[in-house]
């Protein structure tokens, strides 16, 4: 495993994309977007439906190659590493950039094994003890150890809707992840189980390079620290979030974040 | 022949009706239009009325000759039967039946001569009657007709829902032809039931559930050799799950499943759109050709495997080649219902699991069966269902010999076949022999009726699971 670089202090990004086109068929989703991605901060891509801010991030962990039709230009680096070089193993690449779906989506598995199914594929447990240990420690820090601890071999989509996203990021955090990737986390949720993951993405912070796709400007706000406007596949603006939300040097940011459309 | 003049005369008539109704409703909408627009001023088009007119015309017609044509028959048998004094009547209803049989052929011709002089005497009665009975029932068919169509006609007015009660007619015509399905099942089973119970009377069902021995050769004389006349059906019972449900099973799963897998998970769409209707070809195969197949080909080559294996006294008809043969034709029910339920598996599942860094292969082992589970086993007990009840397949290849063994290269029978066995050629229809057939099909309905409903309801429950 790579080691987390101190809080705070690093200038290396964890990943970084230079000039990203990506094309469905004929049709240009992402034009031209360079973006830094730190692990000391909470990342949040903002922007009008449709403007590319999920497609992006899915480009991200390559999930992008699931579909047939998209082509993806430029560079992506992890670490560095070109992760669409044929050298890359996408799998490989996917348990070092974990992703948490918009809609929960916890295998119809027991608790446990949602959580286990992880560290299982990539072979990160020795015996029975070791995996309890980390389906332990991944529930806790997902903040859901203390609901589920005694009913670890129920089914894990009989959860809350926000149980059920919890248990998500507990599953991505299993295999422990370098970068996790969030894609509307909250859209499917209620106010109070928003709350919940919000606190849960400030308490993880700093251990992962997170990065956020929301509708919610609020939400962007509250939980990042770097904030990144698209609009129609463009990146407009890329910048601290306080500055984004109070100083933002494009007009066309400032007409969105003040509700102007979007 | 006079029946079908009346009804083509009653169809003629009802036309003329929807005219009369069409033209009514068009002076109707003219007169209330008064040369301005014609929308709003009559509540329903000209058809609706002509429609309504020609339904109120047709329905009791329809009926009164679709009654005359079940039951005439009998009232006038009835009627022929009563002009003749007491002392010459037929004495059993055998006698009525035979005498009834000879009278109808030289009515219609069929006989040059009667042997009963009696029905010589009441041939020309019969037609009168018959005649008469005709000419009746047409007229009565026609005044009702008029009187319909006329009552019908009187009801229209600009502001009459015809629309609305054509729609109301239409929903109760459906509801009569999905009916008629499902009483013709009914009559079907009750037949059914009636002549097993006929059978349960010679042949104790215990001995016919349980009996290892299945021998059905009565004595025809008292004498005759190798008249047992062994009841017992489990051998049969035990040769058609050998075949459909453990062979043709171990065949179809595996090859339906994975096809299912390789369709929907990881071919190009270009490629699945020609590979998954020919792969659905398979099910439009007549089950003779594969009956062909599996008794020139397949079971030949079963027997000279069994052979080079060290069996000489392979039989040429086996098992394992009606099996084989039988779950090669199962596959496309098998993949078709397993392609439904993989699809149905929400695509958040399978990116899931992509997402966290497994293979697709991985994926589908891990997530994408375990969730379509439900879903494939209720498709493979309806193909166990299917299997079972196929009929063509066996007979060719699976053989008569009732043997109640588990070595697939012997012979073994089935249910199916040995109905078709027991009922073809010349059968006496008081046999315990024959009406055995009647037991076993019972017993083969109850079955498959017992796995399609656990099927459907397993199907179900899973569909609700993903809404």
């Amino acid at each position: 495993m790579n080691q987390n670089p101190a809080i705070g202090h690093n200038q290396q990004p964890k990943m970084t994309a230079r000039g990203v086109n990506v094309f469905y068929g004929q049709k240009q989703a992402i034009k031209d977007v360079s973006i830094d991605v730190s692990s000391d901060h909470v990342t949040a891509f903002i922007g009008p439906s449709g403007c590319g801010k999920s497609t992006f991030l899915r480009c991200l962990n390559r999930m992008n190659d699931t579909v047939d039709s998209a082509r993806v230009e430029g560079r992506i680096e992890l670490d560095s590493q070109d992760i669409y070089a044929a050298a890359m193993d996408v799998v490989q690449l996917r348990a070092r950039v974990g992703m948490v779906f918009q809609k929960p989506n916890p295998f119809p598995k027991s608790i446990y094994e949602n959580v286990a199914y992880g560290p299982r594929l990539h072979g990160l447990a020795r015996n029975k003890a070791d995996m309890d240990a980390i389906v332990e420690s991944a529930l806790r820090r997902a903040g859901l150890w203390d609901e589920v601890k005694d009913r670890l071999s129920e089914s894990g989509t009989a959860m809350s809707g926000g149980q059920q996203q919890r248990l998500c990021i507990a599953r991505a955090i299993a295999v422990d992840p370098e970068v996790i990737l969030m894609d509307e986390p909250c859209s499917a949720l209620d106010p109070i189980a928003t709350a919940r993951i919000e606190e849960l993405i400030d308490e993880l912070r700093g251990r992962y390079a997170i990065v956020i796709v929301t509708h919610n400007m609020q939400q962007a706000a509250r939980v990042s620290q770097k904030t990144a406007f698209f609009h129609l596949g463009s990146l407009v603006e890329y910048d601290d979030t306080s500055t984004i939300f109070t100083n933002p040097r494009e007009t066309r940011t400032k007409d969105y974040i003040t509700g102007r459309y979007g | 022949m006079r029946l079908l003049i009346a009804l083509i005369l009653v169809l003629g008539l009802a036309g003329l009706a929807y005219l009369a109704g069409r033209a009514r409703a068009d002076r109707m909408a003219l007169a209330a239009a008064g040369g301005g627009s014609r929308l709003g001023t009559i509540h329903s088009r000209p058809v609706h009325h002509g429609v309504y007119v020609a339904m109120l015309a047709l329905a009791p017609a329809l009926l009164v000759l679709l009654g005359w044509g079940v039951l005439g028959d009998r009232m006038v048998a009835g009627q022929v039967i009563a002009t003749l004094p007491a002392a010459e009547q037929p004495a059993t209803p055998n006698d009525r039946a035979a005498l009834l049989n000879e009278v109808r052929g030289l009515v219609s011709g069929d006989l040059p001569k009667a042997f009963n002089p009696l029905a010589e005497r009441l041939a020309p009665v019969y037609a009168a009657a018959d005649a008469n009975g005709d000419l009746l029932a047409g007229a009565l068919a026609v005044a009702l007709l008029c009187a319909g169509g006329a009552w019908g006609y009187s009801r229209l007015r600009p502001d009459f829902r015809a629309r609305n009660r054509v729609e109301r007619h239409v929903r109760t015509i459906l509801l009569l032809t999905s009916v008629v399905a499902i009483l013709t099942t009914f009559g079907i089973v009750l037949s059914l039931i009636f002549e097993s119970i006929r059978f349960f009377q010679m042949v104790s069902p215990v001995e016919f559930l349980t009996g290892l021995q299945w021998s059905p050769q009565t004595a025809l004389r008292a004498d005759q050799v190798g008249a047992s006349g062994a009841f017992g059906a489990v051998p049969l019972f035990w040769g058609t799950i050998f075949i459909g449900a453990i062979i043709a099973m171990a065949v179809a799963i595996p090859l339906g499943l994975m096809s299912a897998i390789y369709l929907t998970q990881y071919a190009d769409p270009r490629l699945r759109r020609w590979l998954k209707p020919v792969l659905e070809l398979l099910a439009g195969v007549p089950t003779v050709v594969y009956g062909f197949f599996a008794a020139l080909t397949v079971a030949p080559l079963v027997r000279s495997f069994a052979v080079a294996l060290g069996m000489t006294d392979a039989s040429s008809d086996s098992a394992l080649a009606a099996g084989l043969v039988m779950g090669i034709m199962i596959v496309p029910f098998v993949s078709s219902m397993a392609d439904d339920a993989l699809t149905a598996v929400p695509g958040a599942m399978r990116d899931g699991s992509l997402a966290m860094g497994a293979t697709m292969s991985e994926t589908v082992k891990k997530v994408m069966v375990p969730a379509a589970l439900p879903g494939i086993i209720g498709g493979v007990l309806l193909a166990v269902s299917r299997a079972i009840g196929e009929t063509m397949i066996v007979v060719m290849a699976a053989g008569l010999a009732a043997n109640l063994t588990a070595n697939p290269f012997s012979s073994v029978t089935t249910v199916t076949t040995q109905i078709v066995a027991l009922l073809t050629g010349d059968q006496e229809f008081d046999s315990a022999k024959t009406l055995s057939a009647f037991a076993l099909g019972l017993v083969l309905f109850v079955m498959t009726l017992i796995l399609n409903i656990y099927a459907l309801a397993v199907v179900k429950k899973y569909r609700e699971a993903y809404e």
